[in-house]
Formats: C-alpha cells, sequence, structure tokens
C-alpha cells in the first residue's frame, strides 16, 4: 500500500501536487502525459526526487523502502559494463533477494534468453526495459513495482504475456503503479485508475456513481460561489477552508472545479476525489 | 556490499580497452620524460622527470582517464544509477565508485611514480623510490576524488574537464611564484612535494597534509551532491 498526503514535488517545468492519494495493492494505473506529471510522480515514489508532504510505500518512506521498489521508467538503465546475467545476479545481491530464481529462469518469463551473454552496453532500449521490466517482476522482494509505459516497446504477443505477469505479481500482493497516456492500457489492466493534469489527480477514473469532490483553498467562500455556476456542479457546501462539491461526473466535477479556479482567481490549496456516502433512508 | 558495488567501476575499467589508451599514452609521455633526462646525464635529471613529464602532465591526466572510464564518460549520478535502480543506498554506491577510481589512480601513479624514477636513474635510488611511490599514491587518489567531484556537474560530467582546466591555471607556477589558490588544488601541492615551488611558502608536510585534506573535502561534496540518484 502506498499512501501520498499533501505530496508534492517540481522538477522544473513539471510540477506534481498537492496530492493525496491511497495506492492500495493491485495495478493502479496513473492516466496522463508526461507534461502531466505521471513520469514525475513514479520518480518521487522511487524517491528519484524529493518531494513535500507525506509518502508512506508499506509504511517506509521511499528511500528506505529502496530494495523493495523496482522502477522502469522509458529510459531505464542497467550496469553497462556487465553481461546481462551478471546483471540480474547484482540485481539479486543488492536487493538480498536470495529466494529469487536463476537468471536463466528470470530471463525466460518475458522469453529474453538469448539475451543472457549479452553486454548490456551493446542492447538497444526496448531490450534493456525488457530486462528490467523482467527483473521486477521475477524478484521475491520487490512489492512496488512503477513501470512508465509498460506497454509501449512490446509486441502484441508479449503484452498478453506482459499483461498476465503484471496481474500475477498484483495477486501476490505487489503493489503495481503505471504511468500511461493511453486511456485503454489504463482501462485494460488496471484495478483503479487516476487521471492527472498539470500534477493534480483530476479524476477517479474507477470511480463510479455520485462524486464528491473534496477541496481546500484559503478562499473558500469565493470559490464556492464560482463553483456555484458551473453545470456539473449538483451541490457545493462550504465551510471554513474546505469544499465539498457534489456531482455524478467525476472528470466533469473536476473541470468545473478548473473552470472554477481560473473565473475566481483564488488559489488552490489541494483536490481529494471520493465517492458520495451512500444515501441512508429515513 | 562495498565489493558488490565496486563490480561495476571495475567492469568498466576492466572491459573497456579503449579506456585504457590515455593511460597508457600518459605513462609512455611520463617514462620518455625521464628517459630524455637520463640522456641528458645532468644533475637533477630526476628531479625534472618526477615534476615536468610525471607531476605536471601524466598524474592529472592519468588519473582523469581513470575517473573517466570508471563512469563510463558519464556523470557521477548517471554512473551509480544503474546500481541504485537495484535498492542500493545512493551514498554507498557513489562511495564505491569513487573509492573505485581512487584506488586504481593510486596504484597506477605509485607504479609510474617509481618507473620513472627508474628509468631516469638516481643518486638515492630507495629514498626517490619511496618518495615517488607515495606521492604518486596520494596524488592520484587526490586527483581522482578531485575529478569524480567534477562529475557530479553537468550532464555527462562535464565539470570533470572543468576542474582539469582549474587545476592547470590555479596550480601551474609562473616566474618561479604561485597563488596561494594553488593550495586548493591537487596541481599546486604535488608539485611542492615533488620539489616545486611550494603555494605561500608552505612546508612539504603541510602539502601532503593539503592533499588529504583536498581528497576528505571532495570526497565529502561528492556525496552531499549525490544524495539522491
Amino acid at each position: 500500500m502506498i499512501e501520498l498526503e499533501f505530496a508534492r514535488a517540481r522538477v522544473a517545468p513539471i510540477g506534481v501536487g498537492p496530492l493525496s492519494l491511497r495506492l492500495p495493492v493491485g495495478i493502479t494505473a496513473l492516466q496522463g502525459t508526461k507534461q502531466d506529471g505521471v513520469a514525475l510522480l513514479l520518480d518521487v515514489l522511487a524517491a528519484r526526487v524529493p518531494a513535500q508532504g507525506r509518502i508512506s510505500v508499506f509504511g517506509l518512506t521511499p528511500a528506505a523502502a529502496r530494495r523493495a521498489i523496482a522502477h522502469v521508467p522509458l529510459d531505464a538503465v542497467l550496469p553497462d559494463a556487465l553481461t546481462v546475467t551478471e546483471t540480474l545476479d547484482l540485481a539479486r545481491t543488492l536487493r538480498g533477494d536470495v529466494a529469487a530464481p536463476s537468471a536463466a529462469a528470470r530471463l525466460a518469463v518475458l522469453g529474453l534468453e538469448p539475451l543472457a551473454t549479452r553486454r548490456v552496453r551493446s542492447l538497444d532500449a526496448r531490450e534493456v526495459r525488457a530486462i528490467a521490466l523482467a527483473e521486477a517482476l521475477t524478484s521475491k522482494v520487490v512489492r512496488v513495482i512503477l513501470v512508465e509505459e509498460p506497454f509501449a516497446t512490446v509486441d502484441a504477443r508479449a503484452l498478453a504475456v506482459l499483461s498476465g505477469l503484471l496481474r500475477r505479481r498484483a495477486q501476490e500482493g505487489a503493489c503495481i503503479v503505471i504511468a500511461t497516456a493511453s486511456a485503454r492500457d489504463a482501462r485494460d489492466v488496471a484495478d483503479q485508475r487516476f487521471v492527472l493534469q498539470h500534477g493534480l489527480v483530476v479524476a477517479d477514473a474507477s470511480v463510479r456513481g455520485p462524486t464528491e469532490l473534496h477541496v481546500v483553498s484559503s478562499d473558500a467562500r469565493i470559490l464556492a460561489g464560482a463553483l456555484a455556476r458551473e453545470g456539473a456542479v449538483s451541490e457545493v457546501v462550504a465551510s471554513d477552508q474546505r469544499i465539498i462539491v457534489r456531482g455524478t461526473d467525476p472528470v466533469a466535477l473536476a473541470h468545473a472545479v478548473g473552470q472554477a479556479v481560473l473565473a475566481s482567481g483564488v488559489q488552490l490549496d489541494s483536490m481529494r476525489l471520493e465517492p458520495s456516502p451512500p444515501e441512508v433512508a429515513p | 556490499m562495498m565489493q558488490t558495488l565496486a563490480q561495476l567501476p571495475l567492469a568498466r575499467l576492466t572491459r573497456s580497452p579503449w579506456a585504457w589508451l590515455p593511460v597508457v599514452f600518459w605513462s609512455a609521455v611520463a617514462i620518455v620524460v625521464a628517459f630524455a633526462a637520463r640522456r641528458m646525464g645532468s644533475d637533477g635529471g630526476v628531479d625534472r622527470a618526477l615534476l615536468g613529464g610525471f607531476g605536471s602532465v601524466a598524474l592529472p591526466l592519468l588519473s582523469f582517464a581513470v575517473v573517466g572510464a570508471t563512469l563510463s564518460s558519464d556523470s557521477l549520478k548517471a554512473a551509480v544509477r544503474p546500481v541504485v535502480t537495484f535498492g542500493a543506498s545512493p551514498a554507498r554506491a557513489v562511495l564505491a565508485t569513487v573509492l573505485t577510481g581512487m584506488l586504481v589512480s593510486a596504484v597506477l601513479s605509485a607504479l609510474l611514480g617509481i618507473a620513472v624514477v627508474l628509468v631516469a636513474g638516481s643518486a638515492h635510488v630507495a629514498s626517490d623510490l619511496v618518495s615517488a611511490f607515495w606521492i604518486g599514491a596520494l596524488g592520484g587518489a587526490c586527483y581522482a576524488a578531485w575529478f569524480s567531484f567534477g562529475a557530479t556537474f553537468g550532464q555527462r560530467g562535464t565539470g570533470r574537464a572543468t576542474l582539469l582546466v582549474i587545476d592547470y591555471l590555479f596550480g601551474a607556477s609562473s616566474g618561479g611564484t604561485v597563488s596561494a589558490l594553488a593550495l586548493a588544488t591537487p596541481r599546486g601541492n604535488v608539485h611542492s612535494l615533488l620539489g616545486g615551488v611550494s603555494p605561500s611558502d608552505v612546508s612539504q608536510r603541510a602539502s601532503s597534509g593539503a592533499l588529504v585534506l583536498l581528497t576528505v573535502a571532495c570526497l565529502l561534496l561528492t556525496l552531499r551532491r549525490t544524495r539522491r540518484v
């Protein structure tokens, strides 16, 4: 389980947050482009960039949980001077992954056995990513797998195999987070989907039905007034610095908040989407 | 764990034949200068060989090549990223990489120092061999730490080359004098130890202390700049 509370990070010109999210065991898709911050969010979870706020990875900070985190960005890097087999052996030692299968068996899951004796330096980017994925998927200590565009560089046959492997690791208790610009990839593979725009979660695409958007702003009353004029909003409840916005379409609701922020010129401190509590019969 | 982390920089060194080309070339330059000093047959030939071909040219450029090879001519952060990806602590990965460069540079520089003394010939072979050995080792280690710190700057670690230029500009003597800034460069102190002009007229003991301090300072600054990889 990964938890973020008011997490924010910035690597110019891209920023994310403040984000408050719970990413449970299973497959979570962060849907959006690089400019929306999905890849940056993976970097944050992998402790590659500093972040403010609280981030917990199975109860630890990302840096403390580093051995249990496998991060496979689009530009994945592996030890250039080692062979593929030596690389997997090195990964096993560094992670303390004594129960991991042999290098040959690990490569076999994605049909990469012919690369076993090749020097990493001689591989192309697609092969390097495939080996990084094989390492992540077959490790016995990795509990968090962060993958950017997992299906971007695989053919149709490997796509089904990879989906199956991701699903199996999720069933074994891993928390898998994929960053993708493809709504179809996100829908096909993920249990939970968050849509990011300009670094903020604008929709939990897996939420269905009535939705509540919890907004925090220092000028809550002004923002609430602007929100009341938005068509997608069915109800606005403002108190102190908090606003609860109700509606039925999470994407339209988030869009309405964006419009209201622009129209009113107030500062948005945080925004969290939650399904509405069920109505209680009198 | 450090041994495991040193596996990658060592593999980069030992498995890249091209990486050894500059090492062999600059060593050959030092040996040729030593040979020329012997042929001239005048007094102080070994001192000129150590100060000129070895201390001024071969030692810094050999260390520069060794550090470049351990980093695959990349920035220090990029060089350790592959092992950090597998859960290694960035600080340990950086330390293992820098220490590998320092050790290899120190050993090669010490051996080259010995070779220069033997080729140049000396009336006090034993003491000159000992001096060339420890000054070569200390200078090689300091230069490696210096260039590793440089490799924390720039997209491809281009700060390494900048520090090479700074070392030449501020560490060199001119007209028999050397600026006080030379104390903060490996070159100024190595020259002082090899019998050249001392920065601010400090003693040779102070110059060796300055080299140790400079090495430690570069290591600490390098670790500080690579807390996140």
